[in-house]
């Protein structure tokens, strides 16, 4: 291509200044540099592509692809919300509960009046009695008393409440993952108690795995209601399309079990995490010498 | 000569400058299995001007060598999915924050209710013992007015008499609605029943295209359905009344 051009050029312009133009074509050759000067630079090219990568890499915050971010607000609130002193656990109405019982002690209460021979001593009884028998229910009742299994109902039918596209939807994708991610939630504070139990490890990861599935298709099917999805289970884009298995690299990174080391590093790769350190340290200084000459260069441009 | 051009997706963006990857998905045929499979061959592509964003659906072209392994440089963007899914994902950051700001302070404030209400005295099951007491009564003090204000307020009561006893026009529907029931009831019976008013019957059945060998309780819902539903001038012809 280049060589046309200038076999162009001479053919327009005059004969004598076309040979001028050969010649010093005849006379340009490309710079060769010695083996030893190349080798050196591509060394130094490639070293200047690693150190960025690692800086791209360190910027990257890293996500826990089970738990999300911590201190995630949505499930904080709606594990307060259980703690609530007027919610009672299978399904029933703290109001609903009291209309009922006021009901029930106003019929005993008229049956006394009717009977023959009714003091105000019997009526007070029945009353006591009535509201001892609230006290018990209630007691019985409420959510705080409750086992693990109902607080889990009560936390799943929050989370659809606040995912649900119509009343009573319980199908829609961001609905279920958000319900597994409360499953998942569950799970891992039991597999913390209980770093033995493999049978829930493996729940835990096929849980996360259909989470991921399912976000998937909401993110073909509705984008953005997948994107309001993830960032209000903590979650990122990346934790939903990465590779995820629940090994003890992950287990060790997001340290599950605090204080315990899985993942004994191996010589290979503790050299590969020194030279990587190295890297580092000898990019910084380059980078620092050089604004160093650029300062000393303004200066001396700035005398003359 | 044609250019070579694909369709693609875009896969990386902002690792190197100027430089993306596209995914490019080929259907081959296998000769050997007699069948066709999905290719997938990633390009680096020249994007001058870094616009492309990831999940972006480009075509690409063919160009000269630009440099060892990138021979192609993007020709138009066909779905701009990415900046799209960018735009989302910042819209849903300030959104997130908003409402989980909102639900918290809603919270808070339904949490000070409840640990007011925990107190027996202003339970549900105590209010309705003051509410039968008031109730009671023909004349009311100041303060039993007062009274009666702050339960409303805490039930959030705005009308009065819809809460204690139902108004009397809805009552008045029901007992309507009841009364209609009663009165189809009686005439479907009557058609069924008795034998002189099979003419009637077999008029009925020939409109809403019912056959002799569907069931009798079938037949008699349809019936009624029919009744229910058509215009009066029909049901005179047929002498018919509700």
């Amino acid at each position: 291509m280049y060589s046309n051009s200038i076999y162009n050029k001479t053919v327009i312009l005059g004969n004598n200044i076309s040979k001028n133009i050969l010649s010093n074509v005849r006379n340009y050759h490309p710079v060769v540099l010695p083996k030893a000067i190349k080798k050196a630079k591509s060394i130094e090219k490639k070293k200047k592509n690693i150190a960025f990568k690692n800086t791209v890499e360190n910027k990257t915050e890293k996500v826990d692809p089970i738990l999300g971010k911590p201190n995630n607000p949505f499930i904080e609130r709606l594990k307060l919300e259980i703690q609530e002193p007027n919610i009672l656990s299978k399904g029933y109405n703290l109001n609903d509960v009291d209309r009922l019982l006021f009901g029930a002690k106003e019929v005993l209460k008229n049956k006394a009046i009717n009977l023959i021979g009714s003091t105000t001593e019997s009526i007070e009884n029945i009353e006591k009695k009535e509201n001892e028998k609230r006290e018990i229910l209630l007691r019985i009742l409420t959510l705080r008393n409750a086992d693990n299994v109902e607080k889990q109902k009560v936390l799943n039918q929050l989370a659809i409440k606040e995912f649900q596209r119509f009343d009573g939807d319980t199908g829609s994708s961001e609905v279920q993952a958000a319900v597994m991610t409360i499953e998942i939630y569950n799970l891992m504070d039991h597999i913390k108690k209980n770093p033995q139990d493999k049978v829930h490890i493996r729940k835990v990861r096929m849980l996360t795995q259909k989470r991921q599935r399912i976000l998937r298709y909401l993110k073909r099917d509705q984008p953005q209601k997948y994107f309001w999805t993830i960032e209000k289970l903590g979650l990122t884009d990346d934790n939903v399309h990465m590779e995820f298995n629940m090994d003890r690299k992950y287990m060790d990174e997001f340290e599950i079990w605090p204080g315990r080391t899985l993942v004994n590093i191996n010589k290979k790769e503790n050299e590969e995490l020194k030279k990587k350190r190295r890297m580092e340290k000898q990019a910084l200084r380059r980078a620092l010498h050089e604004k160093l000459l650029a300062k000393e260069q303004q200066i001396e441009n700035e005398s003359q | 000569m044609a250019r070579l051009n694909f369709l693609g997706f875009v896969i990386s963006q902002g690792k190197m400058n100027k430089t993306i990857k596209v995914r490019v998905l080929q259907k081959k045929f296998d000769k050997k299995v007699q069948k066709h499979f999905l290719q997938k061959k990633d390009f680096l592509v020249h994007d001058e001007g870094n616009i492309c964003k990831e999940g972006d659906f480009v075509r690409i072209e063919q160009t000269r060598p630009l440099s060892s392994k990138k021979f192609f440089a993007v020709a138009e963007i066909r779905k701009n999915k990415g900046q799209q899914f960018l735009t989302y994902q910042k819209e849903a950051k300030i959104n997130v924050i908003n409402e989980e700001n909102d639900k918290i302070n809603s919270f808070k404030l339904k949490q000070e209710l409840n640990n007011k209400n925990v107190e027996l005295t202003e339970s549900f099951y105590n209010d309705l013992n003051k509410i039968k007491d008031l109730k009671l009564k023909k004349e009311l003090n100041d303060d039993e007015l007062k009274r009666i204000n702050e339960i409303k307020e805490k039930y959030n009561i705005t009308q009065e008499n819809n809460v204690f006893t139902p108004s009397v026009n809805e009552l008045s529907e029901k007992i309507n609605d009841l009364a209609i029931g009663i009165k189809l009831s009686n005439t479907v019976n009557k058609l069924f029943n008795d034998e002189s008013n099979n003419d009637k019957l077999n008029k009925i059945f020939e409109k809403i295209n019912v056959n002799e060998s569907t069931q009798k309780n079938i037949k008699k819902n349809l019936v009624r359905k029919y009744i229910k539903s058509a215009p009066i001038s029909e049901l005179e012809q047929l002498g018919l009344s509700i």
